[in-house]
């Protein structure tokens, strides 16, 4: 499974494991998920903290901006990049 | 000066330089001006309150101000506020008239469905108007009230508390001589319209001239690349805030050289915490805040000395200010007095008698607040007299264990949570770090140690973050959902 679909996938489980598998379907990937109220900071942090453990990432949120990452195509945008920077 | 005078002054003299940026708009003191003119000169322009659903948008703070020019009471409306909520703010205040955004349609066709006498008034369709109506003729009484706010009440009903234009007008007065602003400053607005804060960010900027920067809802998360592409130079959140920015790699060292004045309040500020801002934000000052809702946003401040080499883990409360005053009371309850406290909940004789006590003809607001007077005269936080606990009929101070288990662990954030909730049986520990078995058993050595068997932890619980409630306060009842899975 590539870098992507790995994260991709831990979001997913998240999602999935707080609001069931529907919720892929209805998912706007463009809006924050903490202001659109699936999570909440702490299933953001805590979300955050899995992928990096389980994928052996270090990401530097230093310069990015939460409107872009706390969205689902965001996240996975800015993960895969750290990833491959 | 009364405030509507005040901010009228801001506005002449003010007048093209920004007053907000909100979303990525920035708006001048004249063109707000116009807009709470239009506001006024609308259908609402008889009613004496009105409340405001409405949400980090220039629809809010346009008519915030239309009130406070008009010496109108508004009733911030939180737009994430389950509807039955929002019902019972709006019975109880006896609200007749409701500004909304057109973004929230759908809350205020579903308040409208539920209260059919109340008038709902679309702010968008003031806004495309453009020029403002003739003054109505008709006469109406100002009024003293400048805010309701909403806090959730021990019998499960929000319970009301009115701010007097006097309250709101002293607080102002001590704020914008201590920490005065001018007009090329950029202040952070974080705070939800429904927590006091808030207040203190729109009217200390506009008193002053300077400009309010709304951050963006999907950015108050961790607002650290806000600040610097903005170049804020004042900012105002929650320790909770800072927290979760220290968490994501936010909180280098000189990442924030334009901010001048960093100020905390809502709950107690970490000292290390404090450290590690003011180290990002080398040219602050660092302050803490403190102040029950009740007496008006705050009425104390402590000034953060990084080479004060204090070994308590919060920053003091400070002093009072200068036209405030602090008592104890025998248990060490912190009372406050002053032209800031409130005169009474809405209507809630009872609650407001227990609050409201009058000793040597003075009234006390009483915070519910345990704190100790040290030799300076400063005051410091103990806990919640209402965060007392019992078990197995013992009284246990919950902040004690907190405090021990984060001296020992090198300061993270923890919280204690007695459960189940209803009669609690033991304490469990939240500790906000990863998981870490040795240190664990180690801490639980330690504090059987230094406590009765029954105020020792019988669980811990290590957790990437605190929970937060819509405040930004550590959201306990979430702790204790956590406990029930």
């Amino acid at each position: 499974m590539s870098l992507t679909n790995s994260i991709e996938q831990a979001i997913n489980n998240k999602l999935i494991e707080k609001h069931g598998e529907q919720i892929l379907v209805s998912l706007n990937k463009q809006d924050s998920l903490i202001s659109s109220g699936l999570l909440d900071s702490l299933d953001f942090i805590s979300m955050l903290m899995e992928i990096e453990n389980s994928l052996n990432l270090d990401i530097d949120f230093e310069e990015a901006d939460p409107v872009q990452f706390t969205s689902y195509s965001g996240l996975i945008q800015l993960l895969s990049e750290s990833a491959n920077a | 000066m009364k405030l509507s005078e005040q901010l009228n002054k801001s506005i002449v003299s003010y007048a093209n330089l920004p007053a907000l940026f909100v979303d990525n708009k920035c708006i001048t003191y004249k063109q707000l001006a116009d807009y709470a003119e239009n506001i006024n000169t609308s259908a609402i322009s008889e009613a004496e309150q009105v409340g405001i659903l409405s949400y980090r948008d220039t629809h809010y703070y346009s008519a915030v101000l239309a009130c406070a020019l008009d010496s109108r009471t508004f009733i911030p409306l939180g737009v994430k506020l389950p509807i039955a909520r929002l019902i019972s703010i709006i019975g109880q205040s006896n609200l007749k008239y409701v500004l909304y955004s057109k973004k929230y349609l759908s809350i205020s066709q579903q308040l409208k469905k539920a209260l059919p006498d109340r008038i709902f008034v679309c702010l968008d369709d003031i806004a495309n108007k453009g020029t403002a109506s003739a003054k109505p003729l008709h006469a109406r009484s100002l009024s003293n009230v400048a805010y309701v706010l909403f806090t959730s009440g021990s019998t499960g009903a929000p319970k009301g508390v009115p701010i007097s234009v006097t309250n709101l007008g002293s607080y102002l007065d001590t704020m914008c001589e201590s920490l005065p602003l001018s007009n090329t400053d950029k202040v952070s607005q974080v705070f939800d319209p429904t927590f006091d804060l808030s207040m203190h960010d729109i009217f200390v900027t506009w008193l002053q001239g300077a400009c309010l920067y709304v951050v963006p809802e999907a950015a108050i998360f961790a607002p650290g690349k806000f600040i610097k592409q903005h170049g804020l130079t004042v900012w105002f959140s929650v320790p909770s805030t800072a927290s979760i920015m220290a968490k994501l790699g936010m909180l280098k060292n000189g990442a924030y050289p334009s901010l001048r004045v960093s100020q905390f309040c809502g709950e107690p500020l970490p000292r290390a915490l404090a450290l590690k801002w003011q180290k990002a934000a080398p040219n602050s000052k660092v302050i803490n805040l403190y102040g029950p809702t009740e007496a008006t946003i705050a009425c104390s401040k402590y000034e953060f000395d990084c080479n004060d080499d204090s070994d308590s883990s919060y920053i003091p409360l400070g002093k009072a200010f200068k036209n405030m005053s602090f008592d104890l009371d025998a248990q060490g309850e912190l009372l406050i007095a002053g032209p800031q406290v409130f005169s009474g909940y809405l209507n809630d004789n009872d609650k407001t008698e227990q609050c409201l006590i009058k000793t040597n003809n003075i009234t006390h607001y009483r915070s519910g607040d345990l704190v100790k007077r040290d030799a300076q005269g400063v005051f410091h936080y103990i806990s919640r007299i209402d965060d007392q606990v019992k078990i197995q009929g013992y009284r246990v101070e919950l902040s004690e264990v907190n405090t021990l288990a984060q001296n020992f662990l090198s300061n993270p954030l923890v919280q204690t949570i007695a459960t189940p909730i209803q009669q609690p049986q033991s304490l469990t520990l939240f500790i906000c770090n990863p998981a870490d078995i040795e240190s664990e058993q180690a801490l639980i050595e330690y504090l059987k140690q230094q406590l009765p068997i029954y105020m020792v932890p019988k669980k811990i619980i290590w957790i990437d973050s605190m929970p937060l409630n819509s405040n930004g306060k550590i959201d306990k009842s979430a702790l204790h959902t956590m406990t029930e899975k």
